[in-house]
């Protein structure tokens, strides 16, 4: 059988697709993603996206990353276009594969991968495409290849101007060898990667059509809430099922595994019939956590050294011999991921096949935990990938999918269920916590000649450390020592993961040295930088904030730059200070550099928001512990940065041909340190503390 | 539980239903009337902002039987076919991420626009403010209003 036969047959076991035309096959490895692998042998290529060439014409592509609103699915669909030649109109964008166990890696959409990927797997599946549709026709004139042309969906013989469309090709070039090492075009040959696109996720949303996972409606489809104990240890001690069942609307109460589920025939009458539960419980182990109880553990243990993570020459000897030391100590606290979609899940179970939905960024672990809650093999788990309403990694969680599955083994017919907004809070995977300890010791310029970075907070250590010791400067006698205990709150990714906490801290701690030494912030990270690209963008953003011009009273520029995911960000913040100590933040200017940019408009887009996210949780809310549950439960007491609130956002791109970088999770770590910094600058008051307490700020 | 016959988007509905159930949930769960939206239900993030007789009201906290004669408009009746000016500069101005909250921020500028055709940057401040967007979508939100403002809103 020819390479070209398997590769059908291939497509048609796993994606259930008639498989006529012309078929390409991609293995994409998971090594860039976030989440587990699957017990999968490394040399196991099974493919898992295709690009299907129809004899309608239609470019077919199938991949398994889930679009969240960070607009990826355009950006991934483009490279194909391009590097195909083939009519934007034309691509077809599927829908993630509904059968993950049976794929070819693990179905899970984080780190920022998504088209640092595409750029490397996609476009030469694309451009085999090409190929074949050239050689193809090449056989169809009796011509020489060089003599075909690939533009605008067709194939051009250059010397008798004949055309045949991709379509008329596909069946043929779908028999010929898929070439190993077609040429991949240049950056001057590219006609769409580069040029803002509009998203093809965007039409529906501004009409209302677009289906959320809160938004699917089956026949006979039941909804259902679910009362749960707020400590997260807690248990469910009493419930009165009968004042619940008495509420108009609800149709049964049932007891599950971690709480009581109302199930009602609207989603209004399962929350009503839940208040009517007046359920009570038993807190647990932790009854008497608190955020003050974890950082007075933190303080402490922050005292002593921890285990190393990293260390290069000999920090303590260093620091003895300096001319001046610097220390401080940084506190940020959990925090809730916030989609404005809360979290939800539908299922439906019958006998033991079971069918989800959920929108979801971890396809692959949702259908792994249905088959287990409901007691099945994950064959017999259909699992439908909804479009999410805001995920920025809440959703690499399969909770969603673990209550519906629950709720839906004790419920005839499909049933929604929904978390209310004070559940989404209450039951969240946060950003941890941490406490942060940085010491410097200065030479006699004032430059670091020791560097310790000790890091109290939780297992797992990527999660909790992730960035310091990737940080961008040259650091000799560096020692980043940790204390990861585990303290039983759910923490998980939050976009940017550990560079959210060990930027903020490492990029306000140097604002702090630079300040000591007595030099300006920018000139002295400028003097330390080691990584050449985030140099540029450090440089290029000084220039165009205009760095050092005339503030008002009380008003201040701060800098700061990250590099992770590997794009390189530099932002300027311009802060006003009122006399109250509200922080207004006027300005941030953005230079960052993602290598090649697929979409630029898409990526503005994700910058301006990972700023807003960032500046959220410098400046308005983070999640604490009290009673060994969250305190947060709503918008009244977890206020996001509002629409009046909004700085001028200016994004500036450094251009490049290099490889596509990350580009949803960098912009996070720069704003709070830039923010910080400014707000040093416009008061002399240093904060070390997140979210920033205005009382700090205050004056008179 | 209650009948109540009710104006939605130029259509005569009747929904059996408790009258304290909010207009959202009406919408939503009783006449597939999705694309108003639930977050927070507690009139603090907008994302299920309709209209009640042109007035944007939060649906979340507006309960069926205070709603009466008046008509509702919800996103999907805001135009046949997402023409409406609104619609287009939000598409021109890319201005969705997840979009979760964007029908309420459209509806939302929509009433304003109608009523206040070239609003001072602080009449959109202080329309606008009550409405979240957790993707950060506020200085396109800004944008597309005044490029909506420019083609006119009635």
């Amino acid at each position: 059988m020819s390479t070209q036969e398997l590769t059908r047959r291939a497509f048609l076991q796993t994606t259930g697709t008639a498989g006529a035309g012309l078929v390409i096959a991609i293995h994409i490895p998971f090594e860039l993603g976030c989440a587990e692998e699957v017990d999968r042998p490394l040399a196991d290529l099974t493919p898992n996206a295709w690009i299907r060439v129809a004899p309608d014409g239609l470019v077919h592509v199938i991949y398994d990353d889930h679009e969240m609103g960070q607009g990826s699915s355009t950006s991934f669909l483009m490279m194909v276009c391009d590097e195909m030649d083939a009519d934007w109109s034309r691509i077809v964008w599927e829908p993630v594969p509904t059968n993950p166990s049976t794929w070819g890696r693990t179905i899970s959409t984080g780190g920022s991968t998504t088209i640092r990927q595409g750029w490397t797997f996609i476009r030469k599946a694309g451009a085999q495409a090409r190929e074949m549709l050239r050689t193809a026709a090449a056989r169809r004139w009796a011509v020489e290849v060089d003599e075909c042309v690939a533009r605008h969906h067709a194939i051009i013989n250059e010397s008798s101007g004949q055309t045949l469309g991709y379509g008329e090709l596909a069946e043929e070039a779908g028999t010929l060898p898929v070439p190993d090492d077609p040429p991949l075009k240049t950056h001057a040959q590219y006609w769409l990667v580069g040029r803002d696109t509009p998203r093809l996720d965007l039409p529906p949303k501004v009409t209302g059509k677009h289906t959320y996972g809160m938004d699917l409606r089956l026949p006979g489809m039941l909804f259902a809430s679910v009362e749960r104990p707020p400590a997260f240890q807690g248990k469910v001690t009493r419930f009165d099922a009968a004042a619940a069942r008495a509420v108009p609307g609800v149709v049964d109460v049932v007891e599950i595994e971690g709480g009581v589920a109302v199930v009602a025939r609207d989603t209004w009458s399962a929350f009503k019939g839940r208040e009517a539960l007046k359920a009570e419980f038993d807190p647990g182990p932790n009854a008497n956590q608190s955020t003050e109880t974890l950082l007075a553990r933190a303080r402490e243990m922050i005292q002593q050294p921890g285990d190393a993570e990293k260390a290069e020459g000999d920090a303590l000897g260093a620091m003895a011999r300096a001319a001046k030391t610097v220390e401080a100590a940084y506190d940020t606290p959990f925090l809730d991921h916030v989609p404005m979609e809360p979290m939800n899940a539908t299922a439906w179970v019958r006998g033991d096949q079971v069918e989800v939905w959920s929108p979801t960024q971890a396809a692959t672990l949702s259908q792994r935990t249905a088959a287990r809650v409901a007691g099945v093999e994950p064959s017999n788990v259909v699992f439908h990938s909804l479009l999410a309403g805001g995920a920025f990694g809440r959703r690499l969680n399969a909770d969603d999918t673990e209550y519906a599955v629950k709720v839906a083994m004790k419920v005839n017919g499909p049933v929604q269920v929904v978390w209310t907004r004070e559940d989404t809070f209450r039951h969240g995977f946060y950003r941890p916590f941490t406490l942060q300890w940085l010491k410097a010791g200065l030479d006699a310029e004032g430059y670091p000649m020791a560097w310790i970075h000790r890091i109290y907070g939780q297992p797992p250590r990527g999660t909790t450390t992730g960035g310091a010791v990737d940080h961008p400067y040259n650091l000799p006698n560096f020692l980043c020592d940790n204390h990861l205990e585990d303290f039983q709150i759910p923490i998980g990714a939050w976009r940017s993961v550990g560079n959210t906490q060990t930027g903020f801290a490492v990029e306000s701690f140097m604002d702090e040295c630079a300040h000591a030494a007595g030099k300006d912030p920018f000139e002295y990270r400028r003097h330390l930088m080691k990584v050449p690209r985030l140099l540029r963008c450090l440089e290029e953003v000084a220039e165009r904030a205009q760095w050092g011009r005339p503030m008002g009273p009380r008003q201040g520029q701060g800098i700061a730059a990250w590099t992770c995911f590997t794009a390189y960000v530099a932002m300027v913040a311009e802060v006003t200070v009122a006399d109250d100590g509200t922080v207004k933040v006027d300005r941030i200017v953005s230079v960052s550099d993602h290598g090649t940019i697929i979409n630029p408009e898409a990526v503005r887009s994700q910058i301006e928001g990972g700023i807003v996210l960032a500046l959220t949780a410098t400046l308005k809310a983070g999640v604490h512990i009290r009673n060994g549950a969250t305190l947060e439960t709503n918008f009244h007491d977890h206020p996001l940065l509002a629409f009046h609130e909004m700085p001028t956002v200016e994004v500036h791109f450094i251009p490049s041909t290099e490889a596509a970088c990350g580009v949803g999770e960098p912009p996070v770590p720069p704003p709070p340190p830039a923010v910080c910094n400014a707000i040093f600058a416009a008061t002399g008051v240093r904060i070390r503390k997140l979210p920033i307490e205005k009382g700090l700020l205050r004056v008179g | 539980m209650a009948v109540f016959n009710l104006l939605v988007n130029g259509e005569r509905k009747t929904v059996d239903v408790p009258p304290d159930m909010p207009l959202l949930w009406v919408l939503r769960d009783h006449l597939g009337l999705t694309g108003t939206k639930y977050s927070c239900g507690i009139a603090f993030c907008g994302s299920c902002t309709v209209h009640l007789d042109g007035e944007p009201v939060r649906s979340c906290a507006t309960p069926v039987q205070s709603v009466g004669d008046k008509a509702i408009l919800t996103i999907e009746g805001l135009s046949p076919d997402g023409s409406h000016p609104l619609q287009k500069a939000w598409l021109d101005q890319q201005t969705p991420q997840c979009g979760y909250c964007h029908p309420g921020q459209i509806m939302q500028a929509a009433a304003l626009l109608r009523d206040n055709p070239h609003p001072t940057d602080e009449e959109i401040d202080r329309a606008m403010a009550g409405l979240l967007c957790r993707c950060g979508t506020y200085q396109r939100i800004r944008t597309a209003i005044r490029v909506a403002e420019r083609e006119g809103v009635r």
